[in-house]
């Protein structure tokens, strides 16, 4: 029975600019979420190994609750709760706050682990040369723990495209809403989510194996 | 006047007392050995001198800044304070360039032109004028020596603080750090040493210092202490380390 199910290529060719866009707004809101995600990430991490109980505790606060509850009910809750704030953004932008949010306390805990991996006499060194604590992190530890996470860093950015489909619930047009649509439109599910899914699958992999070539590349130490 | 001067110096790490009442005074130019069984207090006492450790009494003055008052600038004081490591703590990240010139133009403001000329000098002084654009991995022990020796000079210290520089390094090729860190010296550095090297103690040294337990047991001139000590102590070790 399944195997006589006759793909229809017409609808999926026809659709496939649809998808297309979709695909492109995958990419330009994990792009932007990553962007933010990371800079999120570093000073949360630094935050977390601050002296300061305060700052320390405040950036453990946002990182657990971030990790311990689902990231649909965090982008409901953006979605929904900034407006009754009074913010009113696009949800484009929304998305991409719920992903940086996302991801970035998860970035976190992995910069974290890359710093404190870095030998005790690496500060000192900075120190002794008069490095002031940004230029100490900025010039000397994040340069070395970055490399130590490269690997789980590109992994969590994995994560963000995927998760990225979750904004779909708010309307953004993205590769999921668009193969939604396609399907809704066709009554035709395997043609919409299939090219939908190699999109994903090529996004995701193409991000994956280029991370990992560029870092061979750019590795000199 | 004095460029060091230390009084009544304690620290402790818990509850352990490493440094027990430390007061000394180094003059501009002098060139100070610190020996002493591992564990008696000389490198505690050479990273009280740049802040890398706290301490709980006393007062340590370099070039006229207190050290550990409240709101000393210790940017401006780690200026002045050249430090050089028994494992090199060169930064991997950067070329052997990169470890003179980040700093110099991070922490002192000099421009990369400046600071790229100053590298150049220095490391051909050195002796690695050759390994400019090499990752510190690459080196030799003595060589990761020389250049992180090279980026402390390169800051223009008025102090130089030397912590077991040779330890970490095969037998032969301490001579040649030992070496620049003679002609440092007769070039009218000052210089606070802690090392085990009696041959650089002699030739090099204006003032040893000998300690134990945390207490300043013995001092004079290097000879003297090393081949006539007064104290038992000092006595026992120059026999240990005269045995090896």
């Amino acid at each position: 029975m399944f195997f006589d199910y006759d793909i229809n290529t017409t609808v999926m060719v026809k659709y496939l600019p649809e998808l297309c866009w979709g695909l492109r707004n995958t990419a330009l809101v994990s792009a932007v979420g990553m962007a933010f995600a990371l800079v999120v990430a570093v000073f949360t991490a630094l935050a977390r190994l601050s002296r300061s109980r305060l700052l320390s505790k405040a950036a453990a606060a946002y990182v657990e609750s971030i990790r311990a509850t689902p990231l649909l009910v965090q982008v409901y809750f953006l979605f929904f709760g900034l407006p009754e704030l009074g913010v009113l953004l696009p949800a484009f932008t929304v998305g991409v706050i719920a992903l940086a949010l996302n991801s970035g306390a998860y970035g976190a805990e992995i910069i974290r682990a890359g710093i404190e991996h870095i030998h005790k006499t690496q500060y000192e060194a900075a120190d002794s040369l008069a490095l002031s604590y940004a230029q100490k992190m900025r010039y000397v530890i994040l340069p070395q723990a970055f490399r130590n996470i490269f690997p789980p860093l590109v992994g969590q950015a994995s994560y963000l495209v995927k998760d990225s489909a979750l904004v779909s619930v708010m309307g953004v047009v993205e590769l999921t809403k668009a193969a939604n649509t396609v399907q809704a439109e066709t009554f035709r599910p395997l043609e919409a989510f299939l090219p939908a899914m190699a999109m994903y699958l090529v996004l995701i992999l193409s991000l994956i194996y280029g991370a990992s070539f560029l870092e061979r590349r750019l590795r000199r130490w | 006047m004095p460029i060091v001067s230390i009084l009544d110096l304690h620290k402790r790490f818990d509850h352990l007392e490493v440094l027990k009442g430390i007061s000394l005074e180094v003059d501009p130019g002098e060139t100070v050995v610190f020996a002493g069984p591992s564990g008696s207090g000389k490198s505690t006492l050479l990273r009280c001198l740049n802040g890398l450790e706290k301490i709980q009494r006393g007062t340590v003055i370099v070039d006229r800044v207190n050290v550990h008052a409240p709101g000393t600038d210790m940017l401006d004081l780690r200026r002045r304070i050249g430090m050089v490591f028994q494992s090199f703590n060169l930064f991997p990240h950067l070329t052997v360039e990169q470890n003179i010139t980040m700093p110099l133009t991070k922490a002192k403001g000099v421009s990369l032109a400046q600071a790229k000329a100053a590298a150049k000098d220095l490391l051909a002084k050195v002796g690695i004028g050759d390994k400019l654009t090499v990752y510190p991995n690459n080196l030799s022990g003595g060589q990761q020596q020389r250049a992180a020796i090279a980026r402390a000079l390169a800051m223009e210290p008025k102090v130089m603080l030397f912590d077991e520089p040779t330890s970490a390094l095969d037998p032969e090729l301490t001579g040649g750090i030992l070496q620049i860190m003679k002609d440092l010296a007769d070039s009218g550095m000052t210089m606070l040493v802690v090392t085990h090297e009696m041959s650089f103690a002699r030739q090099a040294a204006d003032r040893m210092i000998f300690m134990d337990g945390g207490v300043v047991v013995e001092e004079g001139e290097p000879s003297a202490l090393i081949d006539n000590p007064q104290n038992e102590r000092t006595r026992q070790f120059m026999q240990q380390i005269g045995l090896k």
